[in-house]
């Protein structure tokens, strides 16, 4: 399947009578995840799949269909159905028309020897660490994933869109009887993973992490590594919606244009980014090229994310929803930041994070896979995990600092971030 | 599909496999999404492919597409063989062994009264947009988002031991919410999503539109509603409320193959360890009993047969307080001592392999016939909680926290006024075994979940968490808010 393939088709649907705009969308995926867990590989997961979506709008309407079945009677079917749909529906008054011909930004994130790695190789890594993991007393789960995969887009106004990309992705969890570590690393590249290395990282975590010892919990100065920070970022992201904003059931509401962070945080969007690249199509209006978004600009809130309807509505720039984003950091190092700790905590990763209450946008969670008290500028011994119950908002208002932001996830950037008084709010039994 | 299925096994047979499984699989989902007047998404959605699962040499290989063809599925076969030779790299001990099943050749399909595809579009967007239109009527409400599914998933499966088995499972569900905004200030209600593998019929039992002006009412009302005292104090839990309680904290909890680490990475471990089984450890109060039942009428892991092949099963998993038993797969099953599975393995799609799930796990009832109201006469400071709010569990099952949709206080035995922002925590045992009153079956409710999230690649899956009111005493109580 290629783009003269999805030229033809949408060219195809063009013709047919009763539609008066289309839009087509296919999506492939090629890739294995190999699994492993108490030392060995306990899943091997290989796909092929292919999904096609068709949109098809008339008289202010549009109808949905998905299909697997990209035969010539597949296509037909869903179009079918796409337009059922649509006929079934009432005039939509926030309808708004499919786009027409975008100008895309060039991002290259295909790298040949990501979709080739054989399955075999990536079972030797696995073989070699778990085997070191056994000698340690430890046992090791984690997955090791490699894949390509397609985004090809079209409609009948002239849009066409292609961008091929390939993810890999590396994470282990070690464990001894009374403690956890871990490490993850995602990139396009695979030979930017360095599985030896994050092994290493996990097992001095875990090592690190033997005898916890329970401390009350209470507001603690906390040190977050860029993953455990990472971790609370996307639910920041995801309400960062305009027309939530506008509509006065966010957190945002009435703060675009004001500072309401520290003036060292500034957060964007940009597909082109280097050390961050991402998909410069934006699947959640209809295709439309993204562009670079600056969210957070020296702690004053900028943009929002718009959709295309409240876009226009409003008479606002349509800003690309995106979970691709950069954000500023330090100089220090986690190690040089944990020096700066009189008395606090380290925490490595976090765990089941989810809003308490979104208009404050706090949020809860648990620490996992190492809890450290710190002091002196050094870390003195493993803690047993506790809850927390904070807003990022809060502290970012005023961190005490920032470290040099790491990729995390394979689509942030983040730093690791120091703050005064993070709310732990009760323990756990190990 | 059966031909299809009894090629790909045949061709993995052929290519050296010890044991082959292929699920050969078509899903219809119609999802239809409405926000404020506007209907937002109307999708139909057709997925099918081949999925094919092999042991060589005590080792798993998976390999699937998204195809209904013969040269496709001989292709994902011998894909999944050279998959499964390569994790044997890693399998020098602790080679799989599957629990022992008989052969199985049935078909399965849900009892289903009024096929839910056959209610024409218009109708069920006209049900969704009146909702929108009651509740967007009320004074305050910026906010109406309304959804209906309906899910057919028809599969094959068939393995070199000879079972072959057709299963078609329809599921539906619909929900609504209503979001207030005034003053700096926002809070939404939600008519809370009642799955069930059922027809139509479902949809209409529910009556939907009949409670749109009263939950768009109560989306305001939360707006004043007064802030919760914090401490320790009772609850009072209806079902909707319960069945994510149940679901994290027993659910998870008792999935064997988080308890044997296989889990470790990503969804995390248990606390119900393998020698809790042998010590009967108490997990609950004497009242507490949780069976699990995947044959549950309109349950949504009633599926006649799991995707090991193995067929539905009534089990205990705590009794009279007392832990009893897990749900399991074909693999971990005799890891625990178990000679046959209890029928828990699930995949989500045809091209995700099966792992155990939460079956339907349910709390069962009092036999006496005790209403909420009986539960709350004997509470003299406390929260009575209704639906589903935010949630947050660790990763061995144990320190969690909750919130809910609709909150009031309980003053001297009688429900007082609304609260907003209440959330509680407390640690799995000592939560359950501070249960101390259970309502009558006429309050039962077969609750449930169909976006369950595990795994790596992650999968959803969907499963029935059925359960009474509850009283539980002296749970620490908080404000969700600085």
């Amino acid at each position: 399947m290629n783009i003269d393939w999805l030229k033809e088709t949408i060219k195809r649907i063009a013709k047919q009578k009763k539609t008066q705009e289309a839009s087509i969308l296919l999506q492939v995926e090629n890739d294995n995840l190999s699994r492993f867990a108490e030392n060995r590989i306990t899943q091997n997961t290989t796909r092929h799949r292919i999904n096609l979506y068709v949109k098809v709008c008339h008289e202010r309407r549009s109808g949905q269909a998905e299909t697997s079945d990209v035969s010539s009677r597949g296509v037909l079917s869903a179009l079918r159905k796409a337009e059922a749909a649509a006929t079934a529906s009432p005039k939509d008054p926030e309808f708004i028309a499919l786009p027409g011909t975008q100008h895309y930004l060039k991002v290259e994130r295909f790298f040949p020897q990501t979709a080739e790695l054989p399955v075999d190789a990536k079972a030797r890594v696995i073989r070699e660490i778990t085997a070191e993991a056994a000698s340690r007393k430890m046992k090791a789960a984690g997955i090791y994933r490699s894949g390509d995969y397609a985004l090809l887009v079209a409609n009948t106004k002239g849009l066409v869109a292609e961008h091929r990309w390939t993810q890999a992705e590396f994470s282990i969890t070690a464990q001894t009887a009374d403690s956890t570590g871990s490490a993850v690393a995602e990139e396009e590249n695979v030979a930017k993973i360095n599985p030896q290395a994050l092994a290493i990282e996990a097992f001095r975590t875990a090592e690190m992490g033997k005898n916890p010892r329970q401390i009350k919990p209470g507001r603690y100065k906390t040190l977050f590594t860029a993953r455990a920070f990472g971790e609370m970022m996307p639910f920041v992201i995801y309400q960062m919606d305009r027309r939530a904003a506008d509509e006065g059931r966010s957190f945002f509401a009435g703060k675009v244009g004001k500072k309401i962070l520290a003036k060292k945080i500034s957060l964007v969007a940009d597909p082109q980014a280097p050390t961050n690249p991402g998909n410069p199509i934006d699947l959640y209006n209809d295709g439309v090229a993204c562009k670079e978004a600056a969210f957070i600009q020296e702690g004053v809130l900028g943009n929002l994310w718009t959709m295309r309807y409240w876009a226009k509505k409003q008479r606002i720039p349509l800003v690309s929803p995106s979970f691709n984003f950069s954000m500023t950091g330090g100089a220090k190092t986690l190690d040089q930041m944990i020096k700066r700790i009189d008395r606090g905590l380290l925490v490595m990763h976090l765990w089941y994070v989810r809003y308490v209450n979104p208009m404050e946008l706090i949020l809860t969670g648990t620490s996992r896979d190492g809890l450290f008290l710190v002091e002196g500028g050094k870390i003195k011994r493993a803690v047993k995990h506790m809850r927390f119950n904070d807003s990022p908002m809060r502290f970012l208002r005023n961190p005490l600092s920032l470290g040099v932001p790491e990729r995390r996830g394979g689509a942030m950037m983040l730093p690791p971030v120091l703050v005064s008084d993070f709310n732990w709010a009760s323990t756990t039994t190990f | 599909m059966k031909e299809l299925a009894e090629r790909a096994v045949e061709t993995a047979r052929l290519a050296g496999a010890d044991y082959a499984d292929a699920r050969v699989l078509t899903v219809h989902d119609q999802q239809i999404y409405v926000q404020d007047l506007s209907p937002k998404a109307i999708q139909d959605v057709t997925d099918a492919g081949i999925g094919v699962r092999v042991l060589k040499d005590g080792a798993w290989g998976f390999a699937s597409i998204s195809r209904h063809d013969k040269r496709s599925a001989e292709k994902v076969a011998r894909e999944a063989v050279a998959v499964a030779k390569a994790s044997a790299l890693t399998v020098w001990k602790d080679k799989v062994t599957l629990a022992p099943e008989p052969v199985h050749k049935d078909r399965f399909e849900t009892k289903v009264k009024i096929d839910p595809f056959s209610i024409p579009i218009q109708d069920k967007l006209t049900i969704l947009l009146q909702i929108n239109r009651t509740m967007l009527g009320v004074g305050g409400i910026v906010k109406a988002f309304g959804t209906m599914r309906a899910t057919r998933r028809h599969q094959f499966f068939a393995s070199t031991e000879g079972s072959q088995i057709e299963t078609l499972i329809t599921t539906v569900n619909a929900s609504y919410m209503a979001t207030a905004a005034g003053k700096g200030d926002s809070q939404t209600r939600t008519f809370q999503e009642y799955p069930m593998n059922k027809g139509w019929e479902h949809i209409v039992a529910q009556k939907l539109e009949a409670h749109a002006q009263r939950i768009a009412e109560e989306a305001v009302a939360k707006l004043s509603a007064a802030y919760p005292a914090e401490g320790k104090m009772d609850l009072i839990l209806n079902p909707s409320h319960l069945s994510l309680t149940i679901h994290e904290s027993v659910g998870h909890a008792t999935e064997l193959d988080r308890v044997l680490g296989y889990e470790a990475n990503f969804a995390g471990t248990s606390f119900v360890t393998l020698d809790k089984k042998a010590a009967k450890f108490r997990y609950g109060s004497d009242i507490v009993n949780f069976v699990a039942d995947n044959n549950l009428p309109g349950g949504l892991a009633s599926t006649g047969y799991d995707d090991d092949g193995v067929a539905c099963q009534r089990w205990d998993i705590i009794r009279n307080g007392i832990f009893k038993n897990y749900s399991s797969t074909r693999e971990v099953a005799p890891l625990a001592g178990y000679k046959r599975s209890f029928g828990s393995a699930r995949a989500d799609s045809y091209a995700s392999m099966p792992i155990n799930r939460i079956p339907n796990l349910s709390l069962m009832p009092s036999p006496k016939s005790i209403s909420p109201e009986d539960l709350t006469a004997d509470v003299k400071n406390g929260v009575w909680i209704e639906g589903r709010g935010s949630w947050s569990i660790d990763q061995r099952r144990l320190n969690f926290q909750f919130g809910g949709d609709l909150f009031y206080e309980i003053k001297n035995g009688k429900k007082a006024r609304m609260l907003r922002d209440v959330i509680y925590t407390s640690i799995t045992p000592e939560f359950w075994n501070a249960v101390d009153c259970i309502s009558g079956r006429k309050y039962w409710e077969a609750r449930g979940f169909r976006t369950c999230g595990k795994g790596e690649p992650m999968q959803v899956a969907q499963m029935t968490n059925g359960g009474p009111w509850i009283r539980v005493r002296k749970i620490k109580v908080l404000r969700g808010k600085k």
